[in-house]
Parts: structure tokens; C-alpha cells; sequence
């Protein structure tokens, strides 16, 4: 008695049919030599197919040392992508720029009425020839210069960096997100079969 | 959840699953060589997973682990731009024992009539099988539907059933 049942679908009936279907399909085997044989070594196949090797120690150590090694890459990862690190650089910038301004400031000719303090009686005996401000490093002095207008012009340069800076990042993860976008399109059309 | 207890959770999966999902990247790789680089990938994939503060608790561990496992090999593949990923290399199985020749044999016809199939429909197989992932899983796991599944895995049947003959 074969139940109406086609040998041919007999294993994708016992295994992906229902379960009446199931049950129609096994009971289809225990009548039909055929797929009896096929039923017998479909069920060996299934067990070799589940049957795992216990895991070496060698591999057991690999997947314990992931640990280690998930750290190392963090901290390999490019600066701004590890806040931590980004910081530091950030605030490094900063410091090198406020340095290197500060000397620059240090550098300049004091403005003219503090190197030559007028005197009222001697403005008076001999007036002072004018003594044209000097040029340092290409910058000229104007009389008019002050600390308070140096810093704002130091504000101003600090706020430009902190702004490159920042353009450079936002840069950097668009670069980085647009490379995991190519990476996982490439992947997508692995998927498609 | 603090640090230590991440890492004797992440000590416990290996003793639980490792052999099976070595087992199932054994079998979708079909070389030893490649399997081990994949399994350590999910190692790193996994505990990078870990380290999430807002990591869910796991339900079915063994389903997430198959799946990233499944998703590291598919990675690897597209890595090397081919299926030749899957060529045939010696198998260290060769060196079994002769009283184990019959069930070496058994798996060679297993394996054989596996290697057989299309790509698509072996993953399928190794996935439900090798990988012990219910259809609805191997569906989440290849992001394809549950109906795509069972129409694979029929014609896979279909094709070892002319083996098991």
C-alpha cells in the first residue's frame, strides 16, 4: 500500500512536509523496500551530518585569545576613531598651537609708546625723531597693537584649527562609513543565489 | 554585566558550541585550513559582540552563534571573490584508524553527495543539519524567506535521495 504517495518525494515529504504528512511518509517506508533502504541511510546521513569533533585545545586557545587580540585591534584603531586617543591629539593641537603663538607673541617689538615713554619735559627739550616700527618675520607692527587684540587674534586661529580638525574627522567617518557601505554591498550580492 | 563575567560567559560558549560550529565550517568550507580561520573570525566577531554595553541576553545562543559563523564564512568567500574557497584539499580525516574505515567511508559518501549540491542548497543543508538551525533560523541566518528554505532544501532531497539509492 503506497498511500498515493510518489517514492520520489518521500524524503522531502518526511522532511519538510507537516507532520501528518510525516507521519504518512514513514509510514510509506515501513511498505516500501525502496524507501526503506533510502529512509535507513537518509537517517545515517542525518547523524554523520550532526556528528562533531571535539574541539582541539589548539582552537579552544584561539577563540580564548580573541579577547586579547579584539583589544589590540581597538587600540590600533585610527585615532579618530578611539575617542580616548582622539582627545589627547585634540587637546596635544591646542597646546602646540597656544606654544607657538604664546612665542610668537613674545617675540613681537613691544608697541612704540611703551619702548619710549614720553616724558613731558623732555618732549619738550628734544622731540624724538619718528623710529619706523620693525618688521619681524615678515609681520608688520602697527602701533596700534595690543595683548587684548592678540589674543583675539590667537582665539580667532585656535577656533580655525579646532574647525579643520573637525572637518577632518567628520571627513575620516564618512570615508570609513562609505568603505563599510562598499563592504557590505559586496557581501549582499554573496547572499542573492 | 562586568568584564570577567563577559569572559567566563565567552570561555563557556566555546566549551558548549565550539565543536559545532567548527563542525559546520568544516563543512561549508570543506578545508580544514580556511575553517580554522573562519572559527577564529567568529571568536573575534563574537567577543566584539561582548562588548556592547547594550548586548541583549542571549536566547538561543547556538542559532547566534551559527549564524555569525555562517556570516563569517560568506564573508571569507566574498573575501576571495570566488567559490574556489571551497576546493578540494586532503583531509586530515584520511589518517583515520582502520576500524574506523566504514564510518570514514559513510562520511565521505555524506560529504560527497553534500559537494555535490549548489552552493545555495548546501549551506541550506549544513545550516539545518550540520548547524542544527530550525528552517525559521536558517531563513534569519541567510536573510532569505522560510518558503525559499524548504524549496532549496527539496530540491537538495531531492538530489541525495538519487545518492542514498
Amino acid at each position: 500500500m503506497r498511500m498515493g504517495m510518489n517514492c520520489q518525494d518521500f524524503l522531502t515529504r518526511l522532511e519538510t512536509g507537516r507532520p501528518i504528512t510525516r507521519l504518512l511518509a514513514w509510514l510509506h517506508a515501513g511498505r516500501c523496500p525502496m524507501c526503506a533502504v533510502v529512509y535507513r541511510r537518509w537517517n545515517a546521513a542525518k547523524r554523520e551530518l550532526r556528528q562533531a569533533e571535539p574541539l582541539s585545545a589548539e582552537l579552544r586557545t584561539r577563540w580564548i585569545e580573541a579577547m586579547h587580540a579584539a583589544v589590540s585591534a581597538e587600540q590600533a584603531l585610527p585615532f579618530w576613531r578611539n575617542s580616548k586617543l582622539a582627545w589627547v591629539a585634540a587637546a596635544a593641537c591646542l597646546a602646540g598651537v597656544l606654544w607657538w603663538e604664546t612665542l610668537h607673541v613674545s617675540r613681537m617689538p613691544m608697541p612704540v609708546e611703551r619702548r619710549w615713554p614720553r616724558e613731558p619735559e623732555l618732549v619738550e627739550e628734544a622731540p624724538r625723531p619718528e623710529t619706523p616700527p620693525i618688521d619681524v618675520a615678515g609681520t608688520e607692527v602697527t602701533p596700534g597693537a595690543d595683548a587684548a587684540g592678540d589674543f583675539a587674534q590667537l582665539e580667532a586661529r585656535i577656533k580655525q584649527l579646532d574647525d579643520e580638525v573637525a572637518n577632518l574627522t567628520a571627513q575620516a567617518e564618512r570615508l570609513e562609513a562609505r568603505r563599510t557601505a562598499d563592504e557590505m554591498i559586496e557581501h549582499y550580492s554573496q547572499w542573492q543565489f | 554585566m562586568t568584564r570577567s563575567s563577559d569572559e567566563s560567559e565567552f570561555a563557556a560558549l566555546v566549551d558548549t558550541h565550539g565543536s559545532s560550529i567548527m563542525a559546520l565550517l568544516g563543512r561549508l568550507c570543506r578545508n580544514r585550513h580556511d575553517a580554522e580561520e573562519v572559527f577564529q573570525e567568529v571568536a573575534l566577531r563574537v567577543w566584539k559582540s561582548f562588548s556592547l554595553r547594550t548586548r541583549p541576553p542571549l536566547e538561543n545562543p547556538r542559532a547566534w552563534l551559527m549564524t555569525i559563523a555562517y556570516r563569517a564564512f560568506l564573508d571569507k568567500v566574498a573575501a576571495r571573490r570566488t567559490h574556489e574557497l571551497l576546493a578540494v584539499v586532503a583531509d586530515s580525516r584520511a589518517d583515520s584508524p582502520h576500524s574506523l574505515a566504514e564510518a570514514a567511508e559513510r562520511r565521505d559518501e555524506v560529504q560527497a553527495a553534500i559537494d555535490e549540491l549548489a552552493p545555495a542548497m548546501r549551506e541550506v543543508v549544513v545550516l539545518h543539519y550540520a548547524g542544527g538551525l530550525s528552517l525559521r533560523e536558517t531563513a534569519r541566518a541567510m536573510q532569505i524567506s522560510e518558503g525559499t528554505v524548504k524549496s532549496r532544501l527539496n530540491s537538495a532531497l531531492g538530489k541525495m535521495r538519487r545518492v542514498l539509492e
